[in-house]
């Protein structure tokens, strides 16, 4: 993308000679607004249609119909209910602490949202290549958290309280086992960048280099980093924070309007996110059949292979939502620190030994790869 | 005047004015969140400096681990945020001591240490820190991760004691 835009940019210069004075840091804010909004748009578009996605499995798994009256099969759905919602009354309470209240939604969609910046969609297809992009990952969406627990302190109400401190509990106790199973994903990759760990996925098949297969260590991390990333993201069986019989609605019980939307584009933008850094960490990314990062048409099928899997991912976890009941509190911290951060100590410290051992082969050390 | 140059004074005085924020504000818990802003600020300071993993890794560390930790204390104190306190405190010689003290460390620091010249290369950071952590430093950095186990232990320790007393 950066060679197009480049491309454009010389293009732009030889047109408008008056351009070419312009100093490179125009270049550079307006190309950063423009991947900025292009991924603000990609990331409302997948949030939005996976509301409605969401909604029709969820008929579908309770033997019910859902939303169908919008557009074919209900399509249209998710975009009524978004200019419902921009016309709904924003209802700040009395008992707030009204700075604060307003911050909060923004904190929570920033921190998705910034994390999307650094994606790789496909081998050319990414708004930026960090040097330490998982990190930055992690890093960024701490913002949820620190949204999350402002809107349900400043709400002034002690359901947004109990459901922000539930939520915040339980995010930073699952960053362990999702850290360390991640740093399983580095040590295989041998590098922090998103796409240097796809590129170094590379194997025979497509899919025979993939992080998953190339240890059993690998194997159990990716389970173990997936449940963690579901705990991470509030939902269910994790759902404590706003769980419906015991707390209302959480730390969203006095948000209304746009702001209440905030709250619920970040979880829907989220179920993406998970879905593409799962893959990106342990299932090849872009890699698979027939995706080549040097020519234009595999470099197009590779995005479809991360669109892919990353589609799946976001229905396996409506499936796992609308299928399995919610767990207790001290359920969930014994299963976080008593099964899932040994579990990842144990893949991180096997990794290591198995790659000492086996190197860089492939397919469980059976499968030959490399330069 | 150069860009970098603008960026390290809007992004110094984000950070001051934050920190001015918390010790001036009456109410703890926006303390707590001007202290995130402040801290969020020195991560965008990094960042100008080309330090990038440093930058990840503070925003990580303080914005995602220090900071919530120290919200979660303030939120879970009585009468949430509404906590009468005095903002100023007469340890005034004490506390003119300490910040002299400070204050004469970090000048003789910038003096003495010989700052390299040039301009901040921006290539990326990550590997060599590794390199430098299991080569050259490995002392400090092994010394540094007895003292978090050790932290850790007697914080474990620490919690199971009021577990026992019940």
């Amino acid at each position: 993308m950066k060679e197009l835009l480049d491309q454009l940019i010389a293009l732009a210069v030889e047109k408008v000679p008056l351009l070419g004075q312009a100093p490179d840091w125009v270049f550079y804010l307006l190309w950063m607004l423009v991947a900025g909004a292009a991924l603000l748009v990609y990331a409302s578009l997948i949030a939005g249609i996976t509301s409605w996605v969401e909604r029709r499995i969820a008929g579908r798994m309770q033997a019910r119909i859902g939303p169908n009256r919008v557009g074919p099969r209900g399509f249209f759905q998710w975009i009524a209910d978004g200019l419902k919602s921009l016309f709904k009354e924003d209802v700040t309470p009395a008992n707030a602490d009204k700075p604060l209240f307003r911050l909060a939604p923004y904190l929570v969609f920033t921190g998705m949202f910034g994390a999307w910046a650094v994606l790789p969609y496909s081998a050319r297809l990414y708004a930026a290549d960090l040097n330490v992009g998982i990190l930055y990952v992690m890093a960024i969406t701490s913002l949820v958290v620190i949204g999350i627990l402002m809107g349900g302190w400043a709400s002034g109400n002690k359901w947004g309280l109990f459901g922000a401190l539930r939520s915040s509990a339980q995010i930073v106790s699952y960053e362990v086992p999702a850290g360390l199973a991640i740093a399983t994903a580095v040590a295989l990759s041998g590098s922090l960048s998103l796409q240097e760990m796809v590129r170094a996925q590379a194997g025979p098949l497509g899919i025979l280099g993939w992080n998953i297969f190339k240890s059993p260590f690998a194997l159990v991390a990716f389970f173990v980093y997936f449940i963690a990333a579901v705990a991470e993201g509030n939902r269910t069986p994790f759902d404590l924070p706003e769980a419906e019989s015991e707390l209302v609605a959480g730390y969203n019980t006095e948000y209304s309007g746009m702001r209440f939307v905030f709250f619920f584009f970040a979880e829907w933008a989220n179920l993406f996110l998970i879905g593409a850094v799962s893959t990106t960490l342990f299932l090849g990314g872009w890699q698979g059949p027939l995706a080549n990062p040097d020519t234009w048409w595999g470099v197009m099928i590779g995005a479809g292979w991360f669109f892919l899997k990353a589609c799946f991912f976001v229905f396996v976890l409506i499936w796992i939502r609308w299928t399995l009941p919610r767990l207790r509190v001290d359920q969930l911290m014994a299963m976080c620190w008593k099964y899932l951060v040994p579990i990842a100590f144990v893949c991180l410290i096997g990794t290591m030994l198995w790659m000492s051992v086996f190197g860089d082969r492939a397919f469980f050390g059976l499968v030959a790869v490399g330069p | 005047m150069n860009l970098t140059y603008l960026a390290f004074v809007v992004m110094s005085a984000w950070v001051l004015l934050a920190a001015l924020y918390v010790v001036t504000t009456r109410n703890v818990v926006r303390a707590a969140y001007g202290l995130l802003a402040a801290l969020f600020g020195i991560a965008g300071l990094y960042v100008i400096f080309a330090a990038d993993f440093l930058a990840a890794v503070q925003v990580l560390i303080y914005v995602g681990g220090v900071n919530i930790l120290i919200i979660f204390g303030v939120m879970l104190t009585e009468h949430l945020g509404r906590v009468p306190f005095r903002l100023v405190n007469f340890n005034l010689f004490p506390a003119l001591a300490a910040c002299a003290l400070v204050a004469f460390a970090l000048v003789l620091g910038v003096l003495i240490y010989p700052w390299p010249e040039s301009a901040a290369s921006y290539a990326p950071t990550s590997a060599r820190i590794g390199q430098m952590f299991l080569t050259k430093y490995l002392l400090p950095f092994e010394v540094a991760s007895v003292l978090l186990l050790v932290v850790l232990i007697g914080a474990v320790a620490v919690a199971r004691k009021e577990v026992r007393d019940e």
